[in-house]
């Protein structure tokens, strides 16, 4: 069975894929999980062909994870994200990651996420 | 330069206010007795603490347990946010009628065994742990039990209360798939689950819940004097921090579903959350004065509106529910001004996210069907859940959240 742990990691990256499936008409997004006892770092690539549609992610998605991270809320919350698809959790995600960072060149958007235990 | 826990302060302050308002109100020896009171009687629903102990001991109750909640959260540096603020006010409101100073320890010491058991920080389990303490009327009502010696049975209800506590949090994150966030008060889902499990088996060997109804009928002019207080008070502060009332926060505010986890606090900021807070407080204020009168129960809903007014709930997505829930105690069978009647069209603004996110109608049905609910599901939990409305809510979010899906659901 998965930790905890590492079932709110999964719930994360689903999240964010929701988003992007959900907030944007046509987009390639890959993503990379790298784990380790002490923090866990996940990277979007994301492809878009809309430079509106990109700049309007980057503003909403700056706003949603410029929240600190909020563990007492994360605990009682946490199983909302990811599975609940008939609406948007992006902002619980905002309150279970450390740090982020949004980098934009040409049509790809990256972001980066980190997780601390 | 901003000082990230000034909304605790505030609200030390408030609770403050609230424990000099008692000793005003009753004095020192009434205030006294009637704390004693408060501590000696059974909790479970309804037991209206100013029936109990009066209203001086209540405010001196109340503002107390605001006060241990709000130090409990500056201790763990934990700053405030939506999430705290609706636990925060919630206890407070509880404190009026089945919350004590005495009996929110042992479900709170649970969690925190809990969070040892996990080998996790307390912080990560606060929030659950204050929220927790709607289980808190189990300590007394296994101290009734006549069959035991009281030295036997108190360490028995000390014993259970701490192992409801316990077994809190999973269930506490759990039950939010069953309503998907719907539900504000998901911790009243979650505490009538395990009431229900722990009453039935009460009852299937042979014991069981005597009912209880105790209800404060009259207004009381410094009652409606130190409310009107608070919530100007939050206007105001939130005035002071920013500069200008941001009306039009308040309009955006308002356009929001209320799902949770919508924290006002972040994404509007805290005076605008402030200020949410206290134009609810006045409102609902009034709709209580114009529907029944302020006493422990009433002012207990009133707070609990009043702390969610910082995570999801605002005018727009709760007057549709009200407005169901109104239907219903017009047309049902039971009085309009019973006491669970009102206490349901109070406590209904927990599905308040319904209307926000799927519209009016399915609001007020939302809103119609909690009424039937909550009169319905005491029952099962014998009162022992405080959060008898929470449990009502989370079954009808669970309910209708896939009828709405099934038939609002838009084409891909």
């Amino acid at each position: 069975m998965l930790s905890k742990e590492r079932s709110k990691i999964l719930k994360i990256v689903d999240e964010v894929y929701k988003y992007f499936i959900e907030h944007t008409h046509t987009c390639h997004i890959t993503s990379t999980i790298d784990f380790n006892e002490a923090e866990t770092n996940i990277k979007f690539k994301v492809r878009l062909k809309d430079k509106k549609e990109m700049q309007d992610v980057i503003e909403h998605l700056d706003k949603l994870f410029s929240v600190q991270r909020y563990r007492e809320v994360e605990e009682l919350y946490w199983n909302l994200t990811g599975d609940c698809y008939t609406s948007d959790e992006t902002n619980l995600v905002g309150m279970m990651v450390d740090d982020f960072k949004i980098e934009a060149e040409d049509e790809v958007l990256r972001l980066y996420l980190v997780r601390r235990r | 330069m901003k000082n990230h826990y000034r909304l605790h302060y505030f609200f030390i302050f408030i609770f403050i206010c609230f424990i000099t308002f008692g000793f005003v109100h009753d004095g020192f020896l009434n205030v006294f007795e009637g704390l004693i009171k408060i501590i000696k009687e059974p909790d479970i629903l309804i037991t209206d603490y100013f029936e109990v102990g009066g209203i001086g001991a209540t405010f001196v109750n109340a503002g107390l347990i605001g006060i241990i909640n709000t130090i409990i959260f500056l201790i763990l540096k934990a700053k405030p946010n939506g999430a705290i603020i609706a636990a925060i006010w919630t206890s407070v409101g509880f404190a009026m009628f089945g919350k004590n100073i005495v009996n929110i320890w042992p479900v709170m010491f649970g969690v925190w065994l809990y969070s040892k058991y996990k080998k996790e920080s307390f912080l990560n389990y606060a929030l659950i742990a204050i929220f927790s303490t709607n289980l808190s009327p189990t300590l007394i009502q296994f101290k009734g039990l006549e069959i035991l010696h009281p030295i036997f049975s108190t360490m028995l209800g000390v014993g259970i209360s701490i192992l409801l506590g316990f077994i809190f949090p999973p269930l506490a994150a759990y039950c939010l798939k069953f309503h998907q966030g719907y539900c504000l008060y998901n911790t009243g889902l979650t505490a009538g689950f395990i009431a229900t499990v722990l009453v039935s088996n009460v009852r299937a060997f042979g014991g069981d819940i005597p009912k209880r109804l105790l209800w404060y009928n009259k207004n009381d002019v410094g009652v409606e004097f130190i409310l009107m207080l608070v919530f100007l008070l939050m206007i105001l502060f939130s005035l002071k921090i920013s500069g200008k009332l941001k009306i039009d926060s308040i309009r955006e505010l308002n356009k929001t579903s209320g799902k949770l986890v919508t924290d006002f606090t972040v994404l509007y900021g805290e005076e605008v959350a402030l200020l949410n807070m206290g134009i609810m407080g006045i409102f609902y204020m009034i709709f209580i004065l114009l529907i029944s009168n302020l006493n422990g129960p009433t002012i207990g809903a009133l707070f609990t509106i009043v702390g969610f007014a910082a995570l999801g709930k605002h005018f727009n997505n709760t007057l549709p529910v009200v407005f169901g829930a109104a239907i219903s105690s017009y047309l049902n069978v039971h009085s309009v001004t019973s006491p669970a009647v009102v206490l349901a069209m109070l406590f209904c603004t927990t599905l308040a996210p319904i209307s926000g996110e799927f519209g009016v109608l399915w609001g007020v049905l939302a809103g119609f069907l909690h009424v039937s609910m909550s009169l319905s599901v005491g029952y099962l939990h014998g009162g022992i859940n405080l959060y008898n409305n929470g449990f009502a809510g989370g079954l009808v979010a669970m309910f209708l959240i896939p009828l709405i899906n099934a038939f609002e659901r838009r084409n891909a």
